[in-house]
Parts: C-alpha cells; sequence; structure tokens
C-alpha cells in the first residue's frame, strides 16, 4: 500500500494514513474487498509505532471504509464509504481560504480581483483538461 | 484501566551539589511507545537508570512492575530488556557466546528469533566484540536484549553516533516488540523525527524537570506554528499573546505558540499583523520552543 | 591562570596527575619505613629496600600522562594521540615527561628517607642513590614509551633493570652506605642519556605514524593477556545463571589464574633444575621461589568483583549490573571462583617449590659462596617435614581451612577495598590516610617508649585502649552490616546464617591452630578463648559481609 509520512506537515500521523487510505479506496487504487496490511506489516513499512496504526484503522472502521473479519484481517468495505463529514471538509478549504486571503491582501488583490482569479483559473484548467481528450477524438 | 508499567514519583537526584533530576514524575502504561526528549544534560539518562536500578532513588520513589529495583533487582532486570549508551561489553566474549551467555539469565529466550536477527544483521557469530564496529556492537546489543522478548524494553540513546541503516533495524525491533502483546517500549532520543514516529506518549525534560507530557499528538495539537505578517517594520520580535518562540524578521516572523488560536490572532490584529497560515507545530519545534535558547519568553504552564 | 609556555602547561598536567599519588607514596614509605626501622639490626637495610621499591616504581608520571600502567590507559590524562597533535617538539615533550617523573621519584625518596632517618636517628643514604634511581626511571620510562611491543619491553626490562638492580645490591654495604665508584656513575648517566635519546627516536617514530600509539582502554579483574583469555575456550551453559556467571569468571580470570599458577609452578621447578648445572643462577632460582606466593596474590588476587578502570574513572560495567542476579550471591560466586583458581595455583606452585627444594640437596656440592639462603630453604624444608610427622592430623585439616578461608579473605577484602574506592574515594582517602597516621603514631611513641621520653605505662595503655577501640569498632561494624543488609533485604536471612556458620568454622580452626590455653575452662570463656576464637571469626564475617556490601553500593550508585 503505497502511503507516506509527512512529520512536517502539521497533521497528526494517523490522520495522515486516514486520509491516504480514504484516497485510495475513492480513485480505486485499492478495490472494495481487498485486504489490508496488518498493523505489524504496516507499522514497519512506515516507521511508526503501531499504536498509530490501530488508531488510524479504529478511525477508518468507524467511518465504515473497512471493516475487521475476525481470524482473516482488515478489508475494504463493500459500497461507498462513508463522507468525510461536512465539517471536516469545510475545515480543509475554509484553512486555504484564509492564507489566500491574506495573502491577497499583502498583495493588494480586493476580493473581487481574487473572485474573477479564481474564475479565469478554473476556465483555464478545464481547457487544458478538454484538450487531450479532443485529441484521443482525431 | 490501563497497566502501569513504571511508576517514578518526584525523584530527585543529584551528583557533586549539581541536580540533575528536580522531582520528576514519570509513568508509563503497558503497550505502549515512551519516548523521551531532552537536550543534553536534561536528565534522560539519569532517569532511564534509575528505573534499572543502576542509581539508587534517594528521595522520591521508583517501581517497575510494582517492584523497587534496587530492592530487588532480580524480579525487575528479568523481564527487562536494556541497550545502553556505552554498550559495556566484555571484549573477549564472541557474538555467540554472548548470546549464551545472556540465554542463560532469562529463561523465555527466542533462539529462532536470534537467528533470524543475527541474519537480518549479518552478524557474523563467531567475531569477537571488540573486532566489531560500534554500529555492530549496538546490533549485538539490541539482539540480546530482545530476542528474550522482555515486557519491557529500555532503550537509552538507541540511535546515537549510528548509521541510517542499524538506526533502522533498531526501529524495526521497537515496533516488533510493540506489535507482540502488551510490551512497552521507553526510549530516549536526541532525533526528534524519529520519537514523532515511534511515540505513543512523549515526555519532554529540560534541565532536569519534566516541561510537558501527555500522548504525542495531544502534545502536538496544544501547540500550533504560525506564519505572520505585519505591516510595519520589526527589529525586535514583537510581544504577543501566548507566543513562545519567534524566528524571522521585518515584517513577516514565525511563531510558535500554544493555547487558543483566537487568543493568538487576536493578539496579532493588534499589533497590526495578520495570521497567514497556521498548522500543528512539530514536535522539533516545540522542543526548541520550550527547551531552545531562542525561546521569547519563560514557558507558560 | 595563564600558563606562558607549553612546558609549563606539561609540568602542570604532571603535576595534576600524579600529585594524590605522590602523597600517598610519600604517607605509606614513611610509615612503612618506621616500621622497618623498629626491627632491630636489620632494620635499616629493610627500611632503605622499601623506600627503594616504592620510590622507583616508574608509573607515577609517565603513565599517568597517558593512561596508566604499562601505558595502556587506565588512568587519566590526555591520550598520547592528543599529545602527540600539539605544537611541541618531540624532544620537548619526551623531555619534561622523563625528567619530571625521574626527578619527582627522587625528591619524594629524599624527602622520605631523611625524615625517617631523622626521626629515628639512622641515617640513610641520600645523594649516592639518587643517581641511580634517576637511571633506573629513564631506563624503564624509554622502555614503555618507545615501544609497544611487549616482547621488547619484557626482554627490555630484564636487560636492563637486572645489572642496576645487581648495581645496587652490590654497592650497599653494612653499615648502611651506598657508594658507586666514579666509572659507575659515568655509566650511570650514559646509561640515562642513552635510554633518553632511544626514547625520544621512539616516540617520534609514533608520532609519525611508524609505529602504533598506546590507546586508552579499559582494564577488568585481571590485567592477563588477550591472548590467555582466548586459549582456554569452552562453550558457555545455558542452563542456568550460575553455570553462566561461573563460566565468565573462569574465562576472564580463573583460567589465566590458573595458567599463570602452573606456568610458575614448572618455571620455579625448572630454574631449580638448571641450578644444579649453573650456579649463579641459584639465588634467582631462590628468589622465585620465596616471592612466588605473595607476587600470586599481589598480582592477582585482586579485583574480584569485576570493577573497571578507564581514564580515571572506576566503575561497575553496566552490562553485569542490569543482569538478573542476585547481588550477594554474585559477590559470594566470584570471590569463591576466584579463590578457588587461585588455591588451585598456589598449591601448585607449592608442590613444585616442595619438590625443588629436594632439588637443593643436589646443590650442596657445588655451593661454595656463603650465602645462607640455600641451606635456609633445606633448614625450612626439613623443619616443615618434622612438624607434619608430628602434628596430629586435625591439626592439619584446621590448617588446610586456614589457609583456604584466608586466602578468600585477602580476595574478598581486596575485591572490597576496590569497590568502596570506587565508589566513595575520599571516604577511602580520608579513611587510609588517618589509619597509616594512626600507625605512624604509635610507631612513634614505641620508639619515644624506648628512648624513655614516654613512660612505659602510658604507653601499654594506649596500646590496650587501641586493642579495646579495634574491638568494639569490629563488634559495631559487623552488627551494623548485618543489620543493615538484612534490612535492605540485600541478604536473606539463609544467607546470613551460612556466612556466620563459615566464620564459626573459620574461628574453631584458628582456634585450633593456636591451641587451647592450658587451663580448661569450667563453661567460663577466658579472654584467651574468646580472643582466638571470636576474633577471627567476627572479622571474617564483617569481610563477607562487607563485600556484598560494598557491591551492592557500586551497583546501585
Amino acid at each position: 500500500m503505497d502511503i507516506t509520512i509527512n512529520l512536517a506537515d502539521g497533521v497528526p500521523i494517523y490522520r495522515q494514513i486516514v486520509n491516504q487510505v480514504k484516497y485510495l479506496v475513492a480513485s480505486g487504487l485499492i478495490q472494495p474487498g481487498e485486504e489490508l496490511p496488518p498493523i505489524r506489516t504496516l507499522a514497519l513499512q512506515l516507521k511508526v509505532t503501531p499504536n498509530t496504526i490501530v488508531k488510524a484503522y479504529g478511525e477508518l472502521e468507524v467511518s465504515c471504509v473497512i471493516h475487521k473479519r475476525r481470524g482473516s484481517g482488515t478489508f475494504v468495505s463493500e459500497g461507498r464509504p462513508q463522507q468525510v463529514t461536512l465539517r471536516e471538509r469545510r475545515r480543509v478549504i475554509e484553512q486555504r481560504i484564509d492564507g489566500l486571503l491574506a495573502e491577497a491582501h499583502q498583495l493588494n488583490f480586493s476580493t473581487e480581483d481574487i473572485l474573477r482569479m479564481v474564475r479565469e483559473r478554473k476556465t483555464a484548467m478545464d481547457e487544458t483538461v478538454a484538450e487531450p481528450t479532443e485529441r484521443e477524438k482525431r | 484501566m490501563e497497566k502501569t508499567v513504571v511508576d517514578v514519583n518526584t525523584l530527585s537526584r543529584s551528583f557533586d551539589g549539581m541536580t540533575a533530576l528536580d522531582t520528576v514524575s514519570f509513568r508509563a502504561t503497558a503497550g505502549q511507545v515512551h519516548g523521551l526528549v531532552g537536550s543534553n544534560g536534561a536528565g534522560k539518562t539519569t532517569l532511564l537508570k534509575h528505573l534499572l536500578g543502576l542509581l539508587r532513588a534517594t528521595t522520591g520513589s521508583v517501581r517497575v512492575f510494582g517492584l523497587d529495583p534496587v530492592r530487588d533487582p532480580v524480579g525487575v532486570l528479568s523481564r527487562v530488556g536494556y541497550l545502553s549508551e556505552e554498550r559495556e561489553l566484555p571484549e573477549w566474549m564472541r557474538v555467540d557466546e554472548l548470546m549464551r551467555y545472556t540465554q542463560a539469565f532469562h529463561p523465555t529466550w527466542d533462539v529462532s528469533y536470534e537467528r533470524e536477527l543475527l541474519k537480518t544483521f549479518a552478524l557474523d557469530p563467531t567475531k569477537k566484540v571488540k573486532e566489531l564496529s560500534k554500529g555492530m556492537r549496538a546490533q549485538a546489543g539490541l539482539i540480546a536484549a530482545v530476542a528474550h522478548r522482555p515486557e519491557l524494553l529500555i532503550l537509552d540513546e538507541p540511535s546515537s553516533g549510528l548509521d541510517a541503516v542499524v538506526r533502522r533495524d533498531i526501529l524495526d525491533a521497537i515496533v516488533r516488540a510493540v506489535a507482540d502483546d502488551g510490551r512497552t517500549v521507553i526510549f530516549s532520543s536526541h532525533l526528534l523525527d524519529e520519537v514523532e514516529r515511534m511515540s505513543d506518549h512523549v515526555t519532554l525534560m529540560h534541565q532536569g524537570r519534566v516541561a510537558l507530557s501527555g500522548v504525542l499528538d495531544d502534545v502536538r495539537s496544544g501547540y500550533q506554528r504560525s506564519r505572520v505578517h505585519f505591516a510595519q517594520n520589526f527589529d525586535q520580535p514583537p510581544v504577543l499573546d501566548t507566543a513562545l518562540a519567534m524566528e524571522g524578521g521585518g515584517r513577516t516572523w514565525s511563531v510558535v505558540h500554544s493555547g487558543s488560536l483566537e487568543q493568538f490572532r487576536h493578539s496579532v490584529v493588534a499589533r497590526g499583523g495578520e495570521v497567514v497560515e497556521s498548522r500543528d507545530a512539530t514536535l522539533e519545534e516545540i522542543f526548541l520552543a520550550r527547551a531552545g535558547r531562542s525561546g521569547q519568553q519563560a514557558e507558560a504552564a | 591562570m595563564t600558563m606562558r609556555s607549553p612546558v609549563v602547561a606539561l609540568l602542570w598536567e604532571q603535576w595534576q596527575l600524579t600529585r594524590v599519588e605522590a602523597a600517598q607514596r610519600v604517607g605509606v614509605s614513611i610509615v612503612a619505613a618506621s616500621v622497618a626501622l623498629r626491627l632491630g639490626e636489620v632494620g635499616p637495610t629493610v627500611a632503605f629496600g622499601i623506600l627503594m621499591v616504592l620510590h622507583s616504581m616508574f608509573w607515577l608520571s609517565i603513565s599517568k600522562l597517558t593512561g596508566g600502567r604499562f601505558l595502556d590507559g587506565y588512568k587519566p590524562g590526555f591520550p598520547l594521540q592528543l599529545l602527540y597533535t600539539r605544537p611541541v617538539p618531540t624532544v620537548v615533550f619526551v623531555g619534561v615527561a622523563m625528567a619530571y617523573d625521574a626527578i619527582s621519584c627522587v625528591v619524594l625518596y629524599l624527602v622520605s628517607a631523611a625524615l625517617v632517618g631523622f626521626a629515628f636517628d639512622q641515617p640513610l643514604p641520600l645523594f649516592s642513590v639518587a643517581g641511580w634511581i634517576v637511571t633506573f626511571h629513564l631506563v624503564c620510562t624509554c622502555l614503555q614509551w618507545a615501544s609497544r611491543n611487549r616482547v621488547v619491553q619484557w626482554a627490555g626490562m630484564i636487560v636492563t633493570c637486572l645489572p642496576l638492580y645487581l648495581t645496587l645490591r652490590n654497592r650497599v654495604a653494612s653499615p648502611l652506605h651506598v657508594e658507586f665508584s666514579l666509572a659507575e656513575n659515568v655509566m650511570l648517566i650514559l646509561i640515562g642519556v642513552v635510554s633518553f635519546a632511544v626514547a625520544v627516536a621512539g616516540v617520534a617514530r609514533q608520532r609519525h605514524g611508524g609505529a602504533s600509539v598506546a590507546t586508552p582502554r579499559t582494564a577488568g579483574p585481571v590485567a592477563s593477556p588477550e591472548w590467555l583469555v582466548s586459549l582456554f575456550s569452552f562453550s558457555c551453559p545455558t542452563s542456568s545463571a550460575t553455570r553462566a556467571l561461573v563460566w565468565l569468571e573462569l574465562r576472564s580470570s580463573g583460567m589465566p589464574v590458573l595458567a599463570i599458577g602452573l606456568g610458575l609452578a614448572m618455571l620455579i621447578f625448572m630454574l631449580f633444575a638448571i641450578g644444579i648445572a649453573i650456579a649463579p643462577l641459584r639465588p634467582y632460582a631462590v628468589l622465585s621461589a620465596v616471592i612466588s606466593v605473595p607476587a600470586m596474590l599481589w598480582l592477582f588476587g585482586g579485583n574480584a568483583l569485576g570493577i573497571r578502570h578507564k581514564q580515571g574513572r572506576s566503575y561497575f560495567s553496566s552490562f553485569e549490573a542490569t543482569q538478573p542476579y542476585g547481588t550477594a550471591q554474585l559477590t559470594g560466586l566470584r570471590i569463591l571462583v576466584r579463590s578457588a583458581c587461585m588455591l588451585v595455583a598456589l598449591i601448585a606452585v607449592g608442590v613444585s617449590v616442595w619438590a625443588s627444594s629436594s632439588l637443593v640437596n643436589e646443590w650442596v656440592p657445588w655451593l661454595m659462596n656463603g650465602k645462607e639462603v640455600s641451606p635456609g630453604v633445606l633448614r625450612a624444608r626439613n623443619a616443615l617435614v618434622a612438624e607434619i610427622l608430628e602434628k596430629p592430623g586435625y591439626q592439619h585439616f584446621a590448617r588446610m581451612v586456614v589457609v583456604a578461608i584466608v586466602v578468600a579473605l585477602i580476595i574478598a577484602s581486596r575485591a572490597t577495598f576496590t569497590a568502596l574506592r570506587a565508589r566513595h574515594p575520599r571516604r577511602v582517602n580520608i579513611g587510609v590516610g588517618s589509619l597509616l597516621f594512626y600507625g605512624l603514631a604509635l610507631v612513634l611513641l614505641a620508639q619515644a617508649e624506648q628512648h624513655g621520653i614516654v613512660s612505659t605505662l602510658l604507653f601499654n595503655q594506649i596500646q590496650s585502649a587501641t586493642n579495646w577501640i579495634v574491638a568494639a569498632v569490629l563488634i559495631l561494624a559487623t552488627t551494623y552490616l548485618v543489620w543493615r543488609s538484612l534490612a535492605e533485604r540485600l541478604l536473606t536471612p539463609r544467607q546470613v546464617l551460612s556466612v556466620v556458620v563459615m566464620s564459626a568454622a573459620f574461628g574453631a580452626a584458628c582456634l585450633t591452630l593456636m591451641g587451647l590455653p592450658s587451663v580448661r575452662p569450667e563453661g567460663f570463656p577466658t579472654a584467651i578463648f574468646l580472643e582466638r576464637l571470636l576474633a577471627p571469626a567476627l572479622l571474617a564475617l564483617m569481610l563477607f559481609v562487607l563485600a556484598s556490601w560494598s557491591l551492592n553500593r557500586i551497583r546501585h550508585m
């Protein structure tokens, strides 16, 4: 399982693991029903204390992303995983927006400028995504 | 209720008038990894030596598995594995003789685990201790400490002066010790990223006192690091509420602060600045703020 | 404090490292010489001998400079590698070190000899010997420093020091005075200069990488060479901790002691055998027979508890301290194993001396020198044979018990002393110093009493007071130690009981040997009975309990 830990991130290690597992599941890199590595193995791989893995797996189990089958191991749950709570998602984005607003203020951009720039960037990103599909069609 | 493996109560110790430990209290629960951090001379080794009975508690009490390590050395030491900084092994002994010798003291010795570790570390059993390099000695000492599957593993600066390969071996041993049921690990280290990865509980010692102690994630969430922009230039770090350490210059400063984010933000705004970015502080930043020399003010309680 | 030049700095370091030992040497030599001077006629010669031995020991400064005995780094000081990187010419630091060593020892000798001679009105040779001492020190220092090859060192010592010693002996005349002829003085100076030059050359070679340098090492229980320890390799038993510890003891010190004992036994016999043909060798054969037992006890009977010394620090290895084994059992085991090995070695040496003494009969036809030692050996042998035939069997048994336990007590007390000195160096130094001082005072009082300055009555009172004090201290110390050991769970009641039984056996054996008082007491112990039974028993008890107490103190600091 491809997980990396970044200590300078400011995010607790178990949360990084939780987020990355959720991402792997959501993006289909881990299929439902697939087995996750046992706690010991993952702890050895990541060089973290096993209790952190225990915590991470515990949280994943609470949010029904994974489930433990007695005696067999830990597996990814069938069906769509419960969404990360709205509050958590808002919190991540709000942090980014606060940073963006402060920077903008320092660099003398108004809020209207920012909103306009956000839309411009979105359009540009959509175009670059659309181009390869156009090339594929030809 | 979790079982308390180590219970140290208001332990004080001084050497030749110099205080090494000042009313230190420390508790280790079973099945957890306890990291001990502190600058040189903070008292980590002194504390660990008390747990093994190498030092006698003059004031305060030390109990390991509920026993006094000085009065009952056999009861405590038979369940403890110890890897020390000095690694004082007899020079003339061969590695295999060392293993056999240590095995005689611990009936719970696991020969297959010992062989597996010897193979992993690629240690030649017929070599004498004096022919081993520093890293190999650490490996041999580690095998002797963990092969009997002790309930408590005490590692004093296990990674000091060792290369990355040996360090990895030691971390692996810690992980395996804890992953097996109910085993406890206490280790002291200078390498804060190691402590951050490997500890469940962390205790920071400074000048013989416990500066902070608690579950690692809780400790980290109690401190934040923020980037702050000010409207005006400051030559000296501006005084801010709950700030512990400040770095930077001019208009941009990086601040480590504890307590409420709102309180800090108020204080920043009051001085004409704004908080650009904020995240949980890393253990290294907390350590430098609490125990380093660039601290802005005396530590808050 | 600024040191204006490197020479001053080097001298300062030497002084700092050697001052305590210098004080100890002066103290011990004065007391020992004073005691010797009361021995009547032979007194002055013995005193002179003692002083020379104490102040000719070259391990004063040079060894401290780097390290310790034979420059292997047991004592503090800058390691040699560091010294060699200083911006000082080789000649300078070698010269300073050797000069300090030689001159300081001469000064110490002169001071002690002058004091003792003056106090007892028996002038001892002073400046005439000074040159010899200087040369001796220069030679020894050169040998120890210039080469690290043990063979070279030992061979060099034998080749140079033996003739020097013989020269001195030949010049000692009675009444006690020493005189070297002019030629001999010139020779001594020449030897000194040559050794200085050789030392400089050897050190220069080491400095520039041509030869290996002595590095600080840890000194363990017995300073036996590494190859000897590796010689007796047998596998470690894993069935029990006790057996593993016995294995450790045997490997690290027991087997080497046995081997050395056997080697010495064979050497003595060989020397006596060769002495049949080569007459000049005979005095050395006898010398080796006489000093073999004390030498074994001195060199290999110390530090049974395994205190380590490294660069001035004495400590108990944490590897051994963290083994799950009781302190009292560890003490008992170590002392037992060392005593057993020592006893076997001593028995081997004893048998060899016995067998060799029968060879002395072969010497008689060639005995032309008027030396009394050879017939002395014969006389001793005959007396011993007579005694064996005379005394009853149980006396022999008592003698064997006494000898065995005395060896164990010597080893135990030396081990305890090392452990206590490692734990409380200042207190031990003060204690030993006060004892020496008291001994000196007693000796001076005896001298004064002989000259009539002090009345005999007062002296006797002081003597008996001393006896009472010693007895009281012994009883109090034993009681305190036993009580504390039981209170701290250091000793179990069973262990105390077994030690008491052993001590009682020792006391009984001593009593048997020294003979019961002629008047059999009717159930009421007389003072002599108490003294001959209780004193040894109490002493043995105290020493054994003190041994485990001292290990406990250094294991749990």
